[in-house]
């Protein structure tokens, strides 16, 4: 039991953290914004300039709100993926739910239709990708997982073909521009229905996942071990993949293609909590959280001109992953 | 009654014949070891007993009077436990966790185990003496703690038919009669129990019955002390009494 005390401990003190950092972005940007002024515009909007109340509720907040969700819901389907799929190594695209979102977010931004319509876009055709790859497993003889996994790399490749397909007749001067920067990840145009759009998704994928977390270790077990100990594997299996895709494509399709949290946080918290997913799942959606929104920090208020944050993850992830696989130390 | 009733079962990979017909019954308490050339079907065998191929195989299986089509996993899971050989998984688990996950079947879907489960999982662990080896990584620990916990989880999953598939597989002679006199203790103490070998010494030693399969049929099942002749085991393995002879010659010389 201490040792469950102490991961809970753990979790804890990464969650103060996170509430620690999301009261300091609030403070950061260009546009001055107190603590005082978040304080008095809670308790009464009209007690702060309509310009201030303005910039925190329509820019400020859901910004930093929505990059701890993206965040979260990135980092808690690698973990789930890398679960289910019985490799330390799986990320939220390796089934091809980001692939499918950059296509159907380049055929929006192709017919030209506004803002909502390329996020809805990006997630219908994210999830249609996964039910395709899916359906396509199903016919795959042997092993499933393999079938998965062999679908998805398929399914994944046929949709990027797709993206630079549109990319190749999108005109060069307006869309294809537009369409590169989406595809490069940025939080930079979100908005306060967005935040309320993406949390449906987010919410029904998170919370059952949270609750099946458990179940998660028998899935990394063989299938006759799980099967033998009163799992029922293949329904639990669809059941994790249906919930990480859907937060997955509800995270790319508000924010585009942001790569590594998936990968660099789980693994991370792996260190910190072992991989018992009972203490590591929850503490890698507060991990997630945590990180991209001092990721999004720097990428709003590093340079005069805002840094896409998928870049940004890629820069400050990929050295960070170098340094945790190269640590001497294993995890018990 | 029986507590595993195998009756007629036949199973096939396309159009070869891997269980042909294959019946027989293992009562409570008692310690069976199957026997039988690589590739005979003792893992599919095995399979179809924990309810992995319901629709693959014909005939009929039965756990405790129950058929195991109609048993959901976690029903299945309450009565029949499995062993699988020491193996590596993909993450690291302690051993704590590793033989908690036997507990599984004891607690809801969307639910995590608490101090009812905890408490079973150091009993098991208590049970086949790894109590130590609690909190060190199942990865980082030898072939013969990792088969003793597995052994523990079973134990934890509170079913009283232990199905092990080479539960002394690439462990070291030591290890190898380590894991078997625990697993006769188990025997004593009631437990019903499958195996699968290849040392014919084994079945010998350690267990009440054999069943020994040839070409997916039952060759012979009955009493270890009775069956076992050196005429079987030729049959089984495909071996001359000259060849078997020499073996246990140096054998004794060993002794």
């Amino acid at each position: 039991m201490t040792q469950n005390k102490r991961y809970g401990l753990i979790t804890l003190a990464l969650f103060a953290l996170l509430v620690l950092a999301a009261l300091v972005s609030v403070t950061m940007g260009r546009f001055p914004i107190s603590l005082a002024d978040l304080a008095a515009a809670f308790r009464d909007p009209g007690s702060v300039s309509p310009q201030k109340a303005a910039i925190l509720f329509n820019v400020r907040l859901p910004r930093i709100i929505m990059s701890m969700l993206v965040g979260c819901c990135l980092a808690a389907a690698g973990a789930a993926y890398q679960g289910v799929f019985q490799n330390p190594m799986a990320a939220p695209d390796i089934l091809g739910a980001s692939s499918g979102a950059a296509t159907g977010a380049a055929l929006a931004i192709l017919w030209e239709l506004p803002g909502q319509m390329v996020i809805l876009f990006a997630f219908g055709f994210s999830l249609g990708t996964i039910a395709l790859v899916m359906l396509v497993s199903t016919a795959v003889r042997g092993n499933r997982l393999l079938g998965i996994i062999l679908a998805g790399i398929m399914l994944s490749s046929l949709a990027s073909s797709a993206t630079s397909f549109i990319k190749l007749v999108a005109d060069p001067n307006s869309i294809l521009p537009e369409i590169t920067y989406w595809m490069m990840g940025s939080l930079a145009k979100v908005k306060p229905g967005d935040v309320l759009f993406a949390l449906v998704p987010m919410a029904v994928g998170l919370i059952p996942l949270l609750a099946l977390r458990w179940r998660l270790n028998l899935l990394t077990l063989s299938e006759a071990e799980a099967r033998s100990m009163g799992v029922n594997v293949a329904a639990t299996r669809v059941a994790v993949i249906v919930c990480a895709t859907l937060v997955t494509a509800a995270s790319v399709s508000v924010s585009g293609l942001i790569g590594w949290v998936g990968l660099v946080i789980p693994h991370l918290i792996r260190r910190l909590t072992g991989n018992n997913y009972r203490h590591l799942l929850p503490a890698t959606y507060i991990g997630g959280a945590l990180f991209l929104l001092l990721v999004d920090d720097i990428s709003r208020n590093l340079l005069v001109t805002e840094i896409p944050i998928g870049i940004l993850t890629s820069i400050v992830g990929a050295p960070f992953f170098i340094w945790l696989i190269t640590r001497k130390t294993e995890v018990a | 009654m029986m507590q595993l009733e195998v009756k007629d079962v036949t199973f096939s990979y396309g159009k070869m014949k891997v269980l042909d017909g294959v019946g027989f019954g293992v009562g409570s308490g008692e310690s069976v070891c199957v026997l039988g050339p690589n590739g005979v079907g003792k893992s599919t065998l095995f399979n179809c007993v924990l309810g992995l191929c319901n629709r693959q195989f014909s005939g009929e299986i039965l756990i405790c009077g129950e058929s195991v089509r109609s048993l959901k996993p976690q029903a299945l899971a309450a009565m029949v436990a499995f062993v699988p050989q020491g193996h590596a998984p993909s993450f690291n688990y302690t051993v704590r966790d590793m033989v908690l996950m036997g507990t599984t079947a004891q607690i809801g879907g969307f639910s995590q185990p608490g101090k009812v489960q905890a408490g079973a999982a150091e009993a098991a662990m208590e049970q086949v003496g790894i109590t130590a080896l609690a909190g060190r990584g199942y990865t980082q620990i030898s072939g013969g703690e990792r088969q003793l916990t597995l052994i523990a989880r079973a134990l934890a999953q509170r079913a009283k038919i232990l199905i092990m598939d080479e539960p002394t597989a690439n462990l070291d002679f030591g290890n190898q009669i380590r894991v078997l006199s625990r697993i006769r203790k188990l025997a004593a103490q009631g437990y019903t129990i499958v195996q699968s070998t290849h040392n014919p010494a084994h079945a010998r030693n350690y267990c009440d019955k054999v069943l020994a399969l040839l070409g997916g049929r039952v060759e012979a099942f009955g009493a270890a002390a009775d069956l076992l002749t050196d005429g079987l085991v030729c049959r089984l393995y495909g071996l001359t009494g000259e060849e078997l002879r020499s073996y246990t010659q140096e054998r004794e010389h060993l002794q």
